[in-house]
């Protein structure tokens, strides 16, 4: 029947999540690791994205989906499961980068950064050490639109905004970026 | 080069979608912005390759549900908690409120014989001023003297210079029940009314409260074998000051216009 909607065109607006979500929580674990398996790597990427780290971001990726799974029961179901999930992930993944818990390791991976981007020469090192100087709330809406090529209105969705809104902020954060991958170059 | 904003909007939508046609229709219309347009489509392109960079490779873990006592705190959980919290505290105020010794002002005298309304406002006597020092050489205080013994003599038991310490029992019985009826011998010479006062206050361990107006002349004092009050009203009558008992232990001096003994 899901599948019957999914390929009749009906994706669009049918969300194929839901039928996991009502199973996981009436207690099937065994829906919600479906979840979990979609979605885990696309998560790792948004909190890598903000975090540029992938150990914490497997560590922050771990912390959504349990507090996706206890907080199961209060998910709103007038939204799609995956926008909740990003919304957490990206929340969670700015909250430990604010820390400051990190800031030291930007030193060191400027470093590994640099070294990294050298072998492979196809990526100019400079936009990572740009992406370093930036915010973490700047870094996840360009992670949201360059990498993992959400539209203004998902983006909105996951930073809870309106799409004018999110808009701005995607202008603003990528103004930020410039300048300081400009700033980069004249070294 | 100021950018007017609806060509910079489109010069960052043409250099995101990264259309060769845009980008040539861009340039064929804004040419002196070419270099500009070319500058933005390589950033874009960059900050997307960027993604592509070698991170360590996240391997998925199996998804293990959190246990269930670790989750969020339940309603009856928490009941049971602002149970447990209630019951301690009121046990612990229950308790504390029983096991209270009584505080001095918390005992009301039953023997008064002065009512004192509209009596002067008292102060007390701070005995530890420099005014109210009294010479030590002066002040000779000795508790339960022999009538006959001297001052020094071992016999009795006593040391000249030293105040007395109360008994033991008066400290088991605690200092409020009961008055001190202490017997000292009491000697001090060419001494300030006050300091006499203030150091029969610190000797017997009593409280006592001069009233506004009081005396202070210079006197002497040779009191043997003599309790607190008996003192202050011997005092009281040669130098012109009644003595009120306001409480156990708790004495109010006035004076009064008749001097005896000035």
């Amino acid at each position: 029947m899901v599948s019957a909607l999914v390929h009749t065109g009906a994706q669009q607006t049918y969300d194929e999540d839901v039928v996991y979500v009502e199973r996981a929580s009436k207690g099937d674990d065994t829906a919600f690791e479906h979840l979990y398996a979609k979605y885990f790597d696309r998560i790792v990427a948004v909190a890598r994205g903000v975090l540029l780290r992938s150990d914490e971001a497997a560590d922050v990726a771990q912390e959504v989906f349990t507090l996706a799974y206890r907080h199961l029961p209060r998910f709103d179901r007038r939204c799609r499961f995956s926008t909740w999930l990003f919304r957490i992930a990206v929340n969670r993944s700015i909250q430990e980068a604010r820390k400051g818990k990190n800031r030291w390791r930007f030193v060191e991976l400027n470093e590994a950064l640099a070294k990294s981007a050298a072998e492979d020469q196809r990526v100019d090192p400079r936009i990572y050490r740009a992406l370093v100087k930036m915010r973490p709330a700047d870094r996840a809406i360009l992670t949201l639109s360059y990498w993992e090529n959400f539209t203004l209105q998902q983006i909105a969705d996951n930073l809870n905004c309106s799409p004018n809104a999110a808009k701005t902020r995607l202008y603003r954060a990528r103004e930020r970026f410039r300048e300081i991958y400009e700033e980069l170059q004249k070294r | 080069m100021k950018i007017a904003r609806e060509v910079d909007s489109l010069m960052w939508s043409i250099a995101e979608t990264g259309d060769f046609h845009a980008i040539e229709n861009f340039k064929r219309q804004f040419p002196d912005l070419h270099a500009e347009l070319s500058h933005r489509v390589l950033l874009i392109k960059d900050l997307k390759k960027a993604k592509s960079l070698q991170f360590a490779d996240v391997p998925r873990p199996p998804f293990v549900p959190p246990s269930k006592a670790g989750g969020p705190v339940t309603w009856p959980m928490a009941g049971l908690v602002i149970l447990v919290v209630s019951i301690t505290t009121v046990a612990f105020v229950t308790h504390a409120k029983n096991g209270e010794p009584m505080r001095y002002g918390d005992y009301k005298p039953t023997t008064t014989n002065f009512q004192y309304q509209n009596r002067p406002r008292p102060h007390s006597v701070n005995v530890d001023q420099p005014a109210h020092r009294v010479p030590t050489a002066l002040m000779v205080v000795s508790p339960n003297i022999p009538p006959n013994a001297t001052l020094g003599d071992p016999a009795s038991g006593s040391t000249p210079g030293v105040n007395a310490a109360p008994s033991d029992a008066n400290a088991a019985m605690g200092q409020v029940s009961q008055p001190k009826m202490e017997r000292l011998h009491v000697t001090m010479m060419q001494a300030p009314l006050s300091s006499v006062i203030g150091s029969i206050s610190s000797t017997y361990k009593i409280d006592v409260k001069t009233a506004p107006g009081f005396p202070n002349p210079t006197v002497d004092v040779d009191e043997q074998d003599t309790d607190a009050k008996s003192l202050l009203d011997r005092l009281g009558q040669r130098y012109g000051f009644g003595v009120i008992v306001e409480g156990v232990d708790s004495y109010l001096l006035v004076p009064t216009n008749a001097s005896k003994d000035k």
